[in-house]
């Protein structure tokens, strides 16, 4: 089933477009989002949590719209952004009574467990946290409660390489019963390549890219060699050529390998230079 | 209920300055009850609700693009986020209202003189705080929560100043012509309490039409 579907999303600003995205998550998995500073990522994210409003198009989580049932929606959505959300003059009591307030399947007992874990000082206010006690404090107060759906907005930004990994754990945890998804942005793409599924990526507002991530690793080669080698078939196959000290670097959709020849070095790309490449191939 | 739980989020995240105001507002009672001035009751009362309306607009104050955000994750609906903000202005008002009406109790304990507060008084003390309260929060929901915080201080002081100023002339005029003063109550007899009552259910109706008038302005708005 799909957890989460996006319809022909779009969002018009005075400077910036948000052009017909459309895409689905299923359940268990986890999708990347990725693009460069502002291709609209975090559009695209606000407007899934509805921190923004939609120009058009229809996002459904767990089978609703915003609209149909707006407490039932955000019930089922944990929202972890680069932005520490929290009001700063908060402490670990204040953030527990609200989310105990507002959420009808908020646990004390395991946000409390959460936090002691991860040794979350309840004296201090919350803007006296380290960037890596905010992001943890983030994901106790999201654990800590039944979510469907958990969006991350570069939230692994800023973080040592031991808080990262301890962040790609849980990710992992959460959607480990198979019922949960997550659609996670970020700049880190080697941490897409440990643990998405899916990749979705985006530049200047529309989609480039959209595929399961082992078929867009599987569709594309990376190939190097001599410039001079290059002959106009193939120019027109390489996305995003760049030069370099050994002569030039491009990607090359998989069912055109048959126009390399041994001039030509290939092997697998990552994730990021395929997204380097389709950059480079879009501005000229 | 989500009303007050978000009336309740302002609280926390104003608590401090709410401290402040007890305090401020408690200080300046002290201080004027010292100079031992007639119709202390209903200066005490202008004080606290003077403050209390200065201190009404502090969420907007500390309303970070990042915290509105939270504010808005949360599953509810923007007419109870917006109402919850009202409500918190409201209490605030009450809390003005209260210590006025404390420190005039202290006051009669203390020099044995009767201090004349009515209930027609603190219920159009009220319905003014009201109003200006709801003129306030609709101008920072029109021009937007954290963007309104560049005009907070003008927008915050200039109504409580004015409201403090006209009820201290009020008063000033009444202690020159105590006579016309008491001919005019008693022109309007026992009509007071009704205008006192019907006062405050107007401020009350103009605070509904707002909440629903900064509702529709913000339920598109983005952040």
């Amino acid at each position: 089933m799909e957890l989460l579907e996006v319809r022909n999303l779009s969002k018009v600003y005075k400077t910036f477009l948000l052009d017909n995205i459309s895409f689905t998550l299923p359940e268990g998995y986890i999708m990347g989002y990725v693009g460069q500073n502002g291709a609209g990522k975090s559009t695209t994210l606000n407007l899934i949590t509805n921190i923004c409003k939609s120009s058009s198009g229809e996002i459904y989580v767990d089978g609703i719209t915003c609209e149909e049932d707006e407490s039932r929606y955000k019930e089922s959505i944990g929202y972890i952004g680069d932005e520490f959300y929290f009001p700063d003059n908060f402490r670990i009591r204040d953030i527990r009574s609200v989310l105990r307030n507002f959420y009808k399947t908020f646990r004390t007992e395991k946000f409390d467990e959460l936090t002691k874990r991860w040794k979350l000082d309840g004296k201090l206010a919350v803007k006296d946290f380290s960037r890596g006690m905010k992001v943890k404090l983030m994901f106790a107060s999201v654990l800590a409660r039944d979510t469907k759906l958990l969006v991350l907005d570069e939230a692994t930004n800023g973080l040592d390489p031991v808080v990262r990994v301890e962040v790609l754990k849980l990710l992992q945890e959460y959607i480990a019963d198979g019922e949960r998804s997550v659609i996670f942005s970020t700049h880190i793409l080697s941490d897409l390549e440990q643990i998405a599924d899916y990749i979705y990526f985006i530049h200047e507002g529309k989609t480039v890219l959209y595929d399961a991530k082992d078929e867009l690793l599987e569709s594309h080669l990376l190939v190097k060699g001599e410039r001079r080698a290059i002959y106009p078939e193939l120019q027109r196959a390489l996305i995003g050529i760049m030069d370099n000290a050994y002569g030039f670097e491009a990607i090359l959709p998989s069912d055109r390998a048959d126009l390399l020849t041994n001039e030509f070095h290939f092997e697998k790309p990552t994730i990021d230079q395929i997204v380097i490449h389709y950059i480079k191939e879009r501005e000229g | 209920m989500k009303a007050l739980y978000f009336a309740k989020i302002d609280y926390i995240k104003t608590r401090t300055q709410w401290y402040m105001m007890l305090s401020i507002s408690v200080i300046v009672i002290v201080i004027m009850m010292l100079n031992n001035s007639s119709m202390v009751g209903q200066v005490n009362f202008m004080y606290g609700v003077f403050i209390a309306i200065v201190f009404s607009t502090n969420p907007f104050g500390t309303c970070t693009r990042k915290d509105m955000g939270f504010q808005q994750l949360l599953p509810a609906t923007t007419f109870q986020r917006v109402a919850g903000r009202f409500l918190f202005g409201m209490f605030l008002l009450l809390t003005g209202i209260g210590i006025g009406l404390a420190g005039t109790a202290v006051y009669c304990v203390l020099t044995g003189k009767a201090e004349f507060v009515s209930l027609p008084m603190c219920l159009l003390t009220f319905a003014v705080g009201v109003v200006i309260i709801t003129i306030q929060y609709m101008f920072f929901y029109l021009v937007g929560e954290s963007k309104g915080a560049q005009l907070l201080s003008l927008v915050r002081v200039a109504p409580s100043m004015c409201f403090f100023f006209v009820s201290m002339k009020v008063i000033g005029e009444i202690q020159k012509n105590p006579t016309e003063a008491l001919a005019l109550l008693e022109k309007v007899g026992g009509n007071l309490e009704a205008i006192g009552w019907g006062g405050a259910v107007m401020a009350l109706i103009v605070m509904m039409a707002g909440i629903a008038f900064c509702t529709r302005a913000t339920a598109k708005k983005d952040y």
